[in-house]
């Protein structure tokens, strides 16, 4: 093929401008890949939250208020309201919040959680990777997060140790590369009694029950009327978070961090196509001649751009690859780094790669499209006299 | 006649006249030479006659179509169907094959003809360089060189055919054979042959030779 021909006569120019796009589209997979990451913690979120209306205290972290059965109760008398599942949630240990994959231990009740799994949508419904939930009745067993078994390297029939208490670990959630994953579910009794055990602010331990964090099961289109009926009923000092309002707030964080992460890796292969920019002006200079002998013996204006066309963005795929290949391997490097972390940084998808490829693609096109104008617009008297 | 070009008059700014008034034909199966001396206007006459370039002033007319009237967009087909060039020296493309060189006129045919690779080859065959079809010109001598741009001129079958000091940088003895060539072809094919030359054996192997002096034609 010509073109190849073509790259392969000046082989250092053609090596060293591929590779100015393949250092630019590595840096635009690896930060692609890191917005991968965050894309899939914000979708898994949206669709664990598709189907819930999220309460808790208004109170924030110091959580001054909790919610009593009544308060479950007036939830739960809403119209449109399947169920309440409830949790009581607490960082796994002082250091758990400043993790990749925050690791929290999350109080059940196991009936109510089952029931809130089968109305919830089939994306939020988590998986036993291993082992088995616990059975009703019994106290001091874990099922855990992906996240939380790989970071304490923790199997089935382990013990788990967390906040001086002693869980056997019974089962293992398959990998969801969301916030499950740094959750471990334990019996709402245990929860219970380890926030009782260390707060000064819950009522008294004579309150039979309560939960930090309630999730109202409802159709998803209803949600926004709900919540504000549920709003109205439900005493002072909550917050409530419609299924819409998540929504919305995952697609605008969504969008930030793509423009911000995607486009500072664009930047790095802008920067790369100018290199190809550069090389193909150097190529139609150094061709006039031949240019001048397509154009006399036939060669219409497009057949002349569309082979120094053609050229850049050969050029360009061929970076597009080598980036998308190195950068697929620094990933997979920085994720067997951090891999103690429980949960990978970064994620390599098959769109990353295939984006990776086609932008480069469509630079190296673009790039291509002034230099072949010029070409192009060679007259051909003149173009002939080169030597 | 094939070719017909009424008072032909090229001037380029600063009032510089390339050519003023020329008047020249040729017959199907003709060969015509064009000589003169340097500047005397015969390339520049030669580029026209191949819609490369405009005259300021006159008109060509080439197989009953003014290709002076022909819209620029619609000149490169012009060139590929009705004309055939063959320049003085580095005419082919450095990093194609004789046969990928021969074939080039006819990637740019829409549609590209089914049996491009075939009619190269023929076209190949017919200046008898069958067995240097994979080679690329760095690996041919000038006189090969010089027949492959033959080839390629002929392979779309033009109605007629332009060279510009075809011999220039040719031996004689190669020159001759190329030459002979170019008179085999003509009588096989029934082509027009315009070829620009300095050279008087090229000149003798013409049918007719006009002489330009001063962009004009010298009586």
């Amino acid at each position: 093929m010509e073109a190849l021909r073509n790259l392969r006569r000046r082989s250092v120019r053609t090596s060293l401008t591929v590779l100015g796009i393949a250092v630019g589209i590595l840096a635009f997979t690896v930060m692609g890949g890191m917005a991968e990451k965050i894309n899939m913690i914000i979708r898994g979120s949206e669709a664990y939250f598709a189907h819930r209306i999220a309460v808790r205290s208004a109170g924030g972290s110091v959580r001054l208020n909790f919610l009593q059965s009544d308060d479950i109760a007036t939830v739960r008398q809403v119209s449109g309201v399947q169920a309440v599942e409830t949790h009581i949630m607490l960082p796994m240990d002082e250091t758990a919040g400043f993790e990749l994959a925050p690791r929290s231990l999350v109080g059940i009740d196991l009936e109510n959680f089952q029931r809130a799994q089968a109305l919830a949508g089939q994306e939020a419904q988590l998986r036993l990777w291993q082992g088995n939930w616990w059975r009703p009745g019994d106290r001091e067993v874990a099922v855990l997060g992906s996240a939380v078994a790989r970071r304490m390297k923790l199997k089935v029939g382990d013990p788990l140790l967390a906040r001086g208490a002693r869980f056997r670990v019974v089962g293992i959630i398959e990998e969801t590369l969301s916030l499950p994953d740094g959750w471990a579910f334990i019996p709402q009794e245990d929860a219970r009694a380890l926030v009782l055990e260390v707060s000064s602010t819950v009522p008294g331990s004579d309150v039979p029950a309560f939960a930090t964090n309630a999730y109202a099961l409802v159709n998803p289109n209803e949600g926004d009327a709900v919540t504000d009926e549920i709003a109205t009923r439900l005493r002072r000092g909550f917050l409530l978070y419609s299924p819409q309002q998540l929504s919305k707030a995952a697609a605008q964080a969504s969008t930030l961090l793509n423009t911000a992460i995607l486009g500072s890796g664009a930047i790095a292969v802008i920067v790369g196509a100018l290199s190809i920019i550069n090389t193909m002006f150097i190529a139609v200079a150094e061709r006039t001649r031949e240019i001048g002998i397509k154009k006399a013996i036939g060669a219409s204006r497009w057949d002349v751009t569309r082979e120094f066309l053609f050229e850049s963005t050969l050029m360009a795929i061929a970076g597009g690859l080598v980036g998308v290949g190195l950068g697929t391997g620094v990933i997979y490097a920085i994720n067997w780094y951090t891999r103690d972390q429980g949960t990978p940084v970064f994620i390599m998808t098959p769109r990353l790669a295939i984006g990776g490829v086609l932008f480069a693609g469509v630079l190296g096109a673009l790039a291509g499209v002034l230099p072949a104008m010029r070409a192009a617009a060679l007259d051909p008297v003149e173009a002939l006299r080169e030597r | 006649m094939l070719l017909e070009a009424r008072g032909v008059t090229k001037h380029y700014p600063m009032g510089v006249k390339a050519l003023d008034g020329v008047d020249l034909s040729a017959a199907p199966g003709e060969i015509v030479g064009i000589m003169g001396r340097s500047g005397s206007g015969k390339s520049t006459l030669l580029h026209i006659l191949g819609c490369l370039d405009r005259p300021t002033a006159g008109s060509v007319w080439l197989d009953g179509v003014e290709v002076t009237a022909t819209a620029e967009a619609a000149l490169p087909a012009v060139r590929l169907r009705k004309v055939g060039f063959v320049f003085q020296a580095h005419n082919l493309v450095s990093t194609l094959t004789a046969l990928e060189n021969v074939a080039l006129p006819l990637r740019y045919l829409r549609p590209r003809p089914a049996d491009a690779m075939a009619k190269a080859r023929a076209a190949l065959a017919a200046v008898g360089l069958s067995d240097r079809m994979h080679h690329v010109p760095a690996q041919l001598s000038g006189g090969q060189q010089q027949r492959v741009a033959i080839a390629r001129a002929l392979v779309n079958g033009p109605a007629l055919v332009l060279a510009d000091e075809p011999t220039g940088a040719l031996d004689s003895q190669t020159a001759r054979e190329l030459l002979a060539l170019l008179r085999r072809l003509t009588a096989e094919r029934g082509q027009t042959f315009v070829i620009v030359t300095h050279d008087p054996m090229v000149g003798a192997a013409c049918d007719r030779v006009i002489t330009m002096v001063d962009g004009q034609v010298h009586p």
